[in-house]
């Protein structure tokens, strides 16, 4: 189990330099800078562009600066934002709780949805309730994030007045963050019942657009894993000891299905927040995935290569997290060394 | 009073070649206390009229049976319930691949327990001790470890040892074991019959058998059922069946053994019979086994042949059965 880790732990390092890499070269390869945006139409003189070149780092050779990026990512200092002026480590884990806290409902969303689902239809194979779950997780899986979720506003929202538009919570409630999850700051302020009805209200919607992609994958890979396992010796065996169809299906089946589904809800994870950067631009949500679109735009180059370089440190933990999590799970592999 | 009545049970497998019968309208009974031996070349329909017995048929197969009763109850309009409640009690199982057939996910006092509980209503109490009891009676060694421990990290022997551990938890009215030494080793083998049998006498239990191998059945049954494409061939007490077999299928299959084999000094190849199993969607006219028999004559190719008392037996062959026109 250790060589198992520590191998899974070197190809995780080795792309991880490699993502290092991408993140700076490629928003530098875009047309548009930084200095121009901030500058906007203003005619300045030369040497004062040079100048702000200069106090930006800018005017260094690439390779220089790349270094200067990894020798100082590596000590904690991502650099400043162009725009704000702070650290883009403070401005990350400032947003990062709201995309978490959506990310979170979203997966759980997809997963107490998405495991019953194909658990039935890998029972009933072939009936109505089987076809009616392949086609509809494969309809969620090849549907437009942006245009699901705009097609939900319009009906849940603009037409049924029964869910809100967009944000985190309605203007009314000011809610200084403590934790940044609002489920939990609401009690924590003290504001009780209804504002906490309000934020989960908000995050209805977005939660469900953001989760149908992994709920897609969830339900397709528990259906096609349950099927397999099925068929092994060992599920006639339950049936042979007389064990209820529940007993066989809920424990001797579900604990071997589970284990390609939890790599796949491990995955899921971590495009959770790659989807963000979809769904919180639809929905106006406060967090990293906005974050990252509006400094695109503003050409912030050191929010995009540190929020992006941030990002993959996290879905790289949450794989080895996920690889150790499969040796528990799954006894074979536990007792390999 | 039979224990075991089985009245013209066939079984239906739907295909995409249409439906095939696997089993085809076979009748057979077994007392208490008696071991039957069921053997037949791979894909006879053995190991599928035991599972038509259990309810544990796979998916796109049903059964038909005039009657099919245990202990006097009707299995035949019993509920799901009733079925699930004597499998695994009354009637216990168990099978090829020993490797395969216990839940690589679960350890073996797990597994254990759950047979065990079926016997001991549930009482969650002291099933440790029962579990440890049983594998000592299995034969299995340093019993407490053994019951943390995971199918893998056992060998084949062993996890079969285990699998009949569960199946005489509950003291079963009947055992039926499907080929359980096929994916034995030889040594290990004549190890695990030769517990089946101590048990089966220990605890005076029904038990059938199913082998390719009838000279392993020679040693264990009391009677043998010899099947062919799903139908019996012939069935009689062992001694009968093995030391005067007259159908010839029957001889064909002892004559393959190679126990026979090394017997006979000439032989240079290790006799076999020639040709296959009917592919069960395009079945031969007549007697099944007509395309690889040396005795056939014109009327196995068209007659289907009946199976008749016959000399101590039954058997379905037209060499012992003159037709019926010509009686008269």
């Amino acid at each position: 189990m250790f060589r198992y880790l520590s191998q899974r732990i070197v190809v995780l390092l080795i792309a991880f330099f490699g993502i290092t890499i991408i993140a700076f070269s490629l928003i530098r390869l875009a047309p548009g800078d930084p200095i121009t945006l901030l500058l906007g139409e203003r005619s300045v003189s030369e040497e004062l562009r040079k100048e702000m070149t200069a106090n930006l780092g800018f005017d260094k050779p690439l390779i220089t600066q790349y270094f200067l990026f990894i020798y100082q990512g590596l000590q904690g200092d991502l650099g400043t934002s162009v725009i704000t002026k702070r650290p883009v480590v403070d401005e990350f884990f400032q947003r990062l709780p709201a995309t978490l806290e959506l990310g979170i409902i979203a997966l759980l969303f997809a997963i107490t949805v998405g495991m019953p689902f194909g658990i039935c239809a890998a029972v009933k194979r072939n009936s109505f309730f089987d076809y009616f779950t392949s086609f509809t997780s494969l309809a969620g899986y090849s549907m437009p994030i942006f245009w699901w979720g705009l097609v939900l506003i319009i009906i849940f929202s603009v037409h049924i007045h029964i869910l809100p538009v967009s944000g985190r919570m309605n203007l009314m409630y000011d809610i200084e963050p403590i934790t940044g999850f609002m489920l939990i700051d609401v009690w924590l302020r003290g504001e009780g019942m209804p504002a906490f009805i309000d934020v989960l209200k908000h995050l209805i919607l977005p939660g469900i657009v953001m989760g149908t992609l992994p709920l897609a994958v969830i339900t397709r890979m528990t259906r096609s894993s349950m099927l397999e396992i099925l068929k092994e010796d060992y599920i006639r065996t339950a049936h042979a000891k007389g064990l209820t169809n529940m007993r066989v299906i809920g424990i001797h089946a579900l604990r071997n299905a589970l284990i390609p589904v939890i790599t796949v809800i491990g995955l899921a994870f971590g495009s959770i927040i790659t989807g963000a950067i979809l769904t919180e631009t639809i929905f106006s949500w406060p967090g990293i995935g906005r974050w990252l679109v509006l400094s695109v735009t503003q050409r912030d180059y050191p929010v995009i290569q540190g929020g992006i370089v941030i990002i993959a440190s996290m879905i790289i933990m949450i794989n080895i997290l996920v690889d150790t999590t499969y040796a528990i799970v799954n006894p074979k592999m536990r007792k390999q060394t | 009073m039979p224990l075991l009545e089985v009245k013209n049970l066939t079984v239906r497998i739907e295909t995409l070649k249409g439906s095939l019968s696997a089993v085809d309208n076979i009748s057979f009974s077994l007392t208490e206390g008696e071991v039957l031996g069921i053997v037949g070349e791979s894909g006879c329909g053995k190991s599928m009229a035991s599972y038509a017995l259990l309810d544990l048929l796979p998916p796109f197969s049903s059964l038909e049976a005039q009657q099919l009763s245990f202990l006097n109850r009707d299995l035949l309009h019993a509920s799901h319930r009733e079925k699930r409640n004597l499998r695994g009690k009354d009637i216990t199982m168990i099978f090829q691949d020993p490797m395969t057939s216990l839940n690589p996910s679960f350890t073996i006092g797990f597994q254990l327990r759950e047979s065990i509980m079926r016997a001991e209503h549930n009482k969650k109490k002291g099933w440790r001790k029962r579990a440890i009891e049983l594998l000592k009676h299995v034969g299995i060694s340093e019993a407490h470890e053994r019951l943390d421990s995971y199918p893998h990290e056992l060998s084949g022997g062993m996890c079969q040892r285990i699998m009949i551990a569960m199946a005489i938890a509950t003291r079963p009215q009947l055992l039926i074991a499907d080929e359980p030494t096929t994916a034995l080793d030889v040594t290990i083998q004549a190890q695990i019959l030769k517990l089946l049998q101590s048990l089966q006498k220990e605890f005076g239990m029904a038990m059938i058998l199913i082998s390719h191998n009838i000279g392993l059945l020679a040693h264990m049954a009391n009677r043998v059922m010899v099947m062919y494409a799903g139908q019996i061939m012939e069935m009689g007490k062992t001694e009968d069946i093995i030391l005067r077999p007259e159908h010839p299928y029957t001889q064909a299959l002892l004559a393959a053994l190679p126990e026979n084999y090394s017997n006979t000094k000439h032989r240079t190849e290790l006799p076999s019979i020639p040709g296959l199993v009917p592919d069960l969607a395009h079945r031969p006219t007549g007697c099944q086994f007509h395309p690889r028999c040396k005795e056939k004559f014109d009327r196995c190719e068209k007659e289907l042949p009946e199976l008749k008392e016959h000399n101590k037996r039954k058997i379905a062959c037209h060499l012992y059965d003159p037709p019926s026109t010509k009686l008269t």
